[in-house]
């Protein structure tokens, strides 16, 4: 058998048969927003007549049914993931808002915190299954396998980030993560352990650029080689810059797509930036979105053209 | 790496987009700028902003841009990759001091010290 015509892309092939579109939100730190901009998001989507399911994958700290101004219920992720309920679906609860429904949330973090592969396979099987236009998952902070797997495995993962030095630091951290665990899968999908050996033994240890690292194989079997590029290049997630007060906040996003693009090797998509507005604060305290109640506030208006990329996208 | 991918811009970019991505590029790795931290170092970052220029000054010239064009154009295919990774931006990924790609090697060596295939996911 030759593994280069056979094998298909690892990736793509968790990605086959997809009828919906599935989007992944995350960035590494906390507290920059993501489960705000989830929650409005999903909301912009459903009032503009989409059916819309959110997942709050935040597998050890999730609140997004905070955001949508609902309480903790009996029935959550935890509970399909501990095979109390055998489908997804039966812990999708619908919300105050048309064709929006949530799956809450678990704090059974010891049987959801770590999920194996097939745990998570099974779980996006599941998602998959929903009769929605667009499920939104907020996968929470950190970079767990968790939310690197899946955030490859969505179509685009968005990273939402804060203007802000450890906010960008973080984000960094995260893709990075991202592109390892990808090249790591690729390796593992095509069986081509020997070659990295090879590759890898030639490498200076102080030598821990992915360049190096690709151009050694470019050496050894250009074929490879191609294959890993190609899968950076298809790997094409968006960024949102959330609480952007200064003019020069509006532009990083472009930057910092402009330089991981250069350095990182992968298109980093920028959505837009959503501004700093005291009317966010408010509106998590009184448990409102702000696409509820200031649909037409700088910041609803900053989330409705985001949504409207992402759908383009 | 050719003088458009160090600029961002496609080979039909019009001068109108050069100049564009010329302001961005400037803006992306001006020492203020948050758009590289953690990513490149001091010198890396100077290094890159001359490379920027220099392709700069070739693009946006209508003349030496055509030259330039063609001394690409008669470069065979394959050299494509090699002129790509092996470039000046080389070593820049993961240098400050995260080990992600080491740690990945390390992985993958501790892969075949097993006598068991390992399944993907740790």
């Amino acid at each position: 058998m030759n593994p280069k015509q056979t094998r298909s892309n690892p990736v793509v092939s968790e990605r086959q048969n997809r009828t919906r579109t599935i989007w992944a939100v995350g960035g590494g730190k906390g507290g920059t927003g993501k489960s705000f901009v989830t929650a409005n998001l999903a909301l912009c989507l459903s009032k503009k007549n989409k059916e819309v399911t959110l997942i709050d994958a935040d597998l050890g700290g999730a609140n997004l049914h905070t955001f949508l101004g609902m309480k903790k219920s009996d029935l959550d992720i935890g509970d399909f993931l501990t095979k109390k309920v055998p489908s997804l679906k039966d812990v999708a609860v619908p919300t105050r808002y048309n064709k929006l429904r949530l799956v809450k949330g678990s704090d059974h973090l010891l049987f959801t915190a770590n999920l194996n592969y097939f745990k998570k396979l099974k779980l996006l099987r599941h998602i998959k299954t929903f009769d929605s236009d667009v499920v939104i998952i907020d996968i929470g902070t950190g970079s767990t396998y968790n939310s690197i797997d899946f955030f490859l495995l969505s179509n685009p993962g968005i990273l939402v980030i804060n203007p802000e030095p450890t906010s960008i630091e973080n984000a960094y951290y995260f893709l990075k993560s991202c592109i390892i665990r990808l090249l790591k899968l690729y390796i593992d999908h095509y069986q081509i352990q020997d070659l990295i050996k090879k590759v890898t033994e030639q490498i200076n240890d102080n030598s821990r650029s992915v360049y190096s690292f690709l151009s050694e194989i470019i050496s050894q079997d250009k074929y490879y080689a191609d294959l890993l590029f190609r899968a950076l290049k298809k790997f094409k997630p968006g960024l949102i810059i959330n609480k952007a007060r200064h003019e020069k906040d509006f532009m990083l996003g472009e930057s910092i797509s402009n330089v991981v693009q250069k350095i990182l090797v992968i298109n980093l998509d920028y959505m837009g930036a959503i501004p700093f507005n005291e009317i966010v604060h408010e509106s998590v305290k009184n448990l409102t979105p702000v696409m509820d109640k200031y649909p037409d506030s700088d910041v609803g208006k900053a989330i409705l053209s985001i949504a409207s990329r992402l759908t383009e996208k | 790496m050719t003088l458009y991918e160090v600029m961002n811009v496609s080979r039909s970019a019009s001068q109108q987009d050069i100049e564009r991505a010329y302001q961005i590029a400037q803006l992306s790795y001006s020492k203020d700028s948050l758009a590289h931290y953690t990513l490149i170092n001091e010198e890396q970052r100077e290094k890159m902003l001359q490379e920027i220029k220099e392709a700069y000054r070739v693009l946006i010239d209508p003349e030496k841009r055509k030259e330039y064009d063609l001394r690409i154009s008669k470069q065979k295919s394959e050299v494509y990759h090699n002129s790509y990774f092996r470039n000046s931006t080389e070593k820049l990924f993961i240098e400050d001091g995260d080990k992600g790609i080491t740690k990945v090697i390390r992985n993958i060596k501790g892969t075949f010290s097993s006598s068991r295939p390992k399944k993907s996911d740790p």
